[in-house]
């Protein structure tokens, strides 16, 4: 992952120089923040999203390491249910992440959930969509 | 005589706006309810092609398809054909609570209109496409009870022999097997076809989008009225939702889902035990897309504890033709539809389901309302 790259080199060659992060420019910033550790931002293409089809959300991740595991759940607060479908997480050659198959089977708010396990401990962010 | 004159002319167009106004009607939605109703279009549009079933589309394989739909050479019994559950005087259901071939079924026989549009088949969703979902009754023994060998024998029938080498080669070499998926693909190929048209809804709707207030006031006011309840506080709309009014998926609609000789209706949960362990997916051999395009379902489905007694949410274009309703038949009526949803228990729910549905509480003419505005949604 380029960024990851960037933000190794620096922390070896100057410890405590934080690297700074910016989140491409279209993309929504996950919250919450965490600037001692991790920058993400979620871009989708369509907004509002299609109700009950299939679409990619690309995650990006500025991070001082690469996490262990990465999961993105969604789920619809008003109604206490997720999604129907596990979504297929891949990594692009630029160190972009897709999740390939979210389905928000319901118009409405819906919130997808994004955890990164490192050794320093799980970090969590999310960020809400509108499916219509 | 001048003011005389004027007060009959202005009493005489007083008198012509409200007759034509009563004639007319009111468009009584709100702007919100006009954006909600327009994302239930626009309709109808064609049927996407099948790519996992090559003769898709196919004029031939539609021809084909219709013609072993309509013949008992697809029963052991010789009496029993898919139009016989899936009439078409009856928008290719059967007009009972519970399917009847060889024997009865629990469930009810759903109705065939718009059926190429899903991604889930059955109450249940155990098969991922259409073809494989023609199989289910022809090879289920309390239903038309055929083998894969009884059924294959069929490409070699005078009657369908040379529709079948046209369109899948030379039946001398083919498995069992690929012959009968190969039939189930004609099958599926006529059954694409079977489409519902334009609705008072869809013109309403289509009124709408172009911003014309006057046809779109024709659209009765009951309708109307019962609209606004499917669009608001009925919440109808979560499921019952897009241009096909259904978002395809399983839900719990407080129907329930004991059987009456014992045991339960597992719903969706045995549907995906089911398609797990079903060599007919879209992620088969028997998918004729190499990039296996629509196999993402079957691979990412996620079983849940949840899913035990749900059932595919039906769409409901031609609902009011269909009846009776429900997975078992129980609501006769789309009278007793709205009453079941008015009463709704909700202790009877699942506990660890979602939190959509509230007991409604509809007077009579709201959901005699609801019933004009379902009433709406038959093709002409």
């Amino acid at each position: 992952m380029r960024h990851l790259v960037l933000s190794m080199i620096v922390a070896t060659l100057a410890p405590g120089w934080a690297v700074a992060c910016v989140v491409p420019e279209g993309w929504a910033r996950l919250t919450p923040e965490d600037a001692d550790s991790h920058t993400a931002a979620l871009f989708v293409a369509m907004q509002p999203v299609p109700v009950s089809q299939p679409f990619d959300a690309l995650i990006w991740l500025c991070a001082d390491e690469a996490p262990k595991t990465i999961s993105v759940t969604a789920t619809m607060p008003a109604h206490q249910h997720g999604m129907n479908y596990r979504p297929a997480i891949t990594t692009r050659q630029d160190g972009t992440l897709v999740a390939s198959g979210l389905v928000f089977h319901m118009p409405g708010l819906w919130r997808v959930d994004v955890a990164l396990e490192t050794d320093a401990g799980t970090a969590r962010y999310s960020s809400e969509l509108i499916a219509r | 005589m001048t003011l005389a004159w004027g007060i009959t002319v202005a009493l005489t167009w007083a008198l012509f706006a409200s007759v034509s106004a009563a004639q007319q009607g009111n468009l009584l939605l709100s702007e919100s309810e006009i954006e909600l109703t327009l994302l239930h279009g626009p309709w109808p549009v064609e049927t996407p092609r099948d790519s996992s079933n090559r003769v898709s589309g196919n004029p031939t394989a539609i021809e084909f398809g219709e013609a072993l739909f309509f013949s008992p050479e697809l029963s052991r019994s010789k009496a029993v054909s898919c139009a016989t559950c899936h009439d078409p005087d009856r928008a290719f259901s059967d007009g009972r609570p519970v399917a009847e071939g060889a024997r009865n079924l629990p469930r009810n026989t759903l109705a065939l209109a718009n059926v190429g549009f899903h991604r889930w088949f059955g109450w249940d969703g155990s098969t991922d496409n259409l073809w494989a979902q023609s199989l289910v009754p022809i090879l289920n023994s309390e239903e038309m009870g055929l083998t894969f060998d009884d059924l294959s024998r069929l490409a070699t029938h005078p009657d369908f022999s040379p529709a079948y080498t046209a369109l899948f080669g030379d039946a001398k070499g083919q498995t069992p097997v690929d012959i009968s998926v190969n039939l189930a693909k004609a099958l599926a190929a006529y059954q694409e076809t079977l489409t519902t048209g334009q609705t008072p809804f869809d013109r309403f709707r289509d009124a709408l989008q172009a911003e014309d207030s006057a046809t779109a006031a024709a659209y009765p006011e009951d309708a109307q009225r019962g609209l606004s309840i499917f669009l608001g506080r009925g919440k109808c709309t979560f499921c019952h939702s897009g241009p096909l009014f259904t978002n395809g998926e399983f839900h719990d609609a407080g129907v329930g889902y004991f059987l009456n000789e014992g045991g339960v209706d597992e719903g969706r949960h045995r549907g995906l035990k089911s398609l797990t362990s079903s060599p007919f997916t879209l992620d088969s051999q028997y998918n004729d897309d190499p990039e296996r395009t629509g196999a993402w379902a079957v691979r990412q489905v996620k079983p849940q504890h949840a899913d035990f007694g749900t059932f595919r949410v039906p769409g409901l274009r031609d609902v009011a033709k269909t009846a009776p309703y429900m997975h078992n038949g129980s609501l006769a009526h789309l009278s007793d539809v709205a009453d079941h949803y008015s009463t709704i228990d909700l202790e009877r729910m699942h506990a660890d389901g979602e939190s959509i549905l509230e007991t409604l509480g509809l007077s009579a003419p709201e959901a005699a309302d609801l019933v004009a505005f379902l009433e709406s949604l038959s093709s002409d």
